[in-house]
């Protein structure tokens, strides 16, 4: 039979007792701990019997002098310091003595360390979700929801964010309830409550796990895996095979070789950006593919909202874009003296902004829009 | 229960106090309490030690001696005066109960 064992056994402060419990469950087994360091205990087997563990939040700051009197008075009662963490002191019962638990005054336990300990747990629980809440409002103040749908990897960061908010909720909630029991237990002299130890483990392996989910929450949405160039031949031979409408396709004939083409997207949101220039200006045209219907609303939504929008990045002043009827789902068109139009449509799951000197609502046109968008497929 | 002032003494504080009318450091209170009590009252390191930073905090303890990391209290004039005020109180709770026993009151 194996004589040493190794166990992972990461608990937050307000497990103390859980980890406790732990510790005399495995001591009853016949494993007293040897050493705990960064949530990483080693056990050696034992033939004592009355060993048991207590453990003890490790006040701070105190003084070192002050500590060792504590740990000699300890030491002098029957429980000597075992292991020693950033948050726990543990005590192990000395052979042959049968000590009384260290703390016997549950109200002055809970006074003195317990408010204080549950006080800064829920805020530890609470500032992150602040800061993701205050990220959030940052973020969605600059682009839309659904442009997370444009990446997996920002889909991947906001599921990150989600299960950080969600265990932070959860475990805010749950510290919450436990220091209420607690202080009810501490006011009527009772021994406290002990938290359940699986329980205990996953909230301490969810600490370890926070920082894990933090990173990449942070990083992901910065990885590019869209195409993007500016004035390639490149550009010009993935165009013709892309649902893009081009300055040539409307009837151009010097078309300059000043081109700009992104492709990005999931198997969620499909999006391809293109413009092209003639010599009498230029052609934006900007293709999405959804994959739900409400998605393709969101879109449409949002492009309304953005062409009318005084700060947003056009490449023409603000416009409003009037509803129209030209074969589509849905259309909605803009029309200015000059000639210029802009004409956003949605087409099932698809939805397309053509802009430039064209006339949409010649059926000639509008063929060769629906042809270059693919929406005749 | 949160205690701001020391002017009800829970049965550890007043032993405690009790057992620092002589020089004593914190082991020797524990073992001094429980042989005095018969074991009825333990008092647990954690909490004695808790007790004698509030007690010597508020003036009602000092600390009168110090050896290989033990510190020996002993009682101030104003402890002297509380466990005084405490046992007055206790007298007349026995007292009162007496005199309800005896039919002394109605």
């Amino acid at each position: 039979m194996s004589q040493i064992t190794f166990s992972c056994l990461h608990f937050l402060a307000p497990d103390a007792k859980a980890l406790e419990a732990e510790l005399n469950r495995r001591a009853r087994s016949g494993w007293a701990l040897v050493w705990l360091h960064l949530g990483v205990a080693r056990f050696e087997r034992t033939e004592r019997s009355d060993l048991s563990y207590c453990v003890e939040l490790r006040p701070t700051p105190r003084v070192e002098e002050r500590d060792e009197a504590y740990l000699q008075l300890c030491d002098d009662a029957g429980w000597k310091l075992q292991a020693t963490t950033k948050t726990f002191y543990v005590f192990a019962s000395k052979p042959g003595t049968h000590p009384t638990p260290l703390q016997t005054d549950p109200a002055l336990d809970f006074e003195l360390h317990w408010s204080t300990v549950l006080r800064q747990a829920q805020r530890g629980a609470l500032s992150p979700l602040l800061v993701m809440l205050l990220l959030c409002l940052f973020f969605f103040s600059r682009v839309h929801l659904w442009q997370a749908f444009l990446s997996m990897w920002s889909l991947l960061s906001g599921l990150c964010l989600l299960l950080l908010a969600a265990g932070n909720l959860v475990y805010g909630l749950w510290l919450s309830r436990f220091r209420q029991r607690y202080r009810h237990y501490a006011q009527s002299d009772q021994s406290i409550p002990t938290p359940k130890v699986p329980a205990a483990r996953l909230r301490g392996l969810g600490a370890l796990l926070t920082p894990i989910l933090i990173l990449p929450s942070l990083l992901l949405p910065f990885i590019n895996t869209g195409y993007s160039q500016t004035s390639t031949a490149e550009n010009t031979r993935r165009m013709a095979s892309l649902p893009v409408v081009r300055a040539v396709d409307l009837g151009a004939t010097e078309v300059s070789g000043s081109n700009y083409l992104m492709v990005e997207g999931s198997p969620f949101l499909f999006h391809v950006d293109g413009l092209t220039f003639d010599s009498g200006g230029m052609v934006r045209s900007e293709f999405y593919r959804c994959r739900w219907p409400w998605l393709a609303e969101q879109v449409v939504t949002s492009l309304l909202a953005d062409e009318a929008q005084e700060d947003h990045p056009h490449l023409h002043p603000p416009i409003v874009l009037s509803p129209v009827q030209l074969g589509f789902d849905q259309a909605w068109l803009y029309q200015r003296e000059n000639g210029w139009q802009s004409l956003l449509v949605r087409e099932g799951n698809v939805v397309a902004l053509v802009e430039g000197y064209a006339d949409f609502t010649d059926p000639e046109i509008l063929g060769l829009v629906r042809t270059r968008l693919r929406l005749e497929e | 229960m949160a205690r701001k002032k020391l002017d009800t003494l829970t049965e550890q504080m007043y032993y405690v106090l009790l057992s620092l009318t002589e020089d004593r450091h914190g082991y020797g209170i524990m073992q001094y309490v429980s042989a005095l009590t018969q074991e009825r009252v333990v008092i647990g390191a954690g909490t004695l030690y808790a007790l004698l930073a509030r007690f010597e905090k508020d003036g009602l303890i000092r600390l009168s001696a110090e050896e290989e990391n033990r510190k020996y209290y002993h009682l101030t004039s104003a402890g002297e005066q509380l466990l005084e005020n405490e046992y007055d109180r206790l007298r007349r709770q026995v007292a009162d109960r007496e005199r309800v026993l005896r039919g002394d009151f109605p």
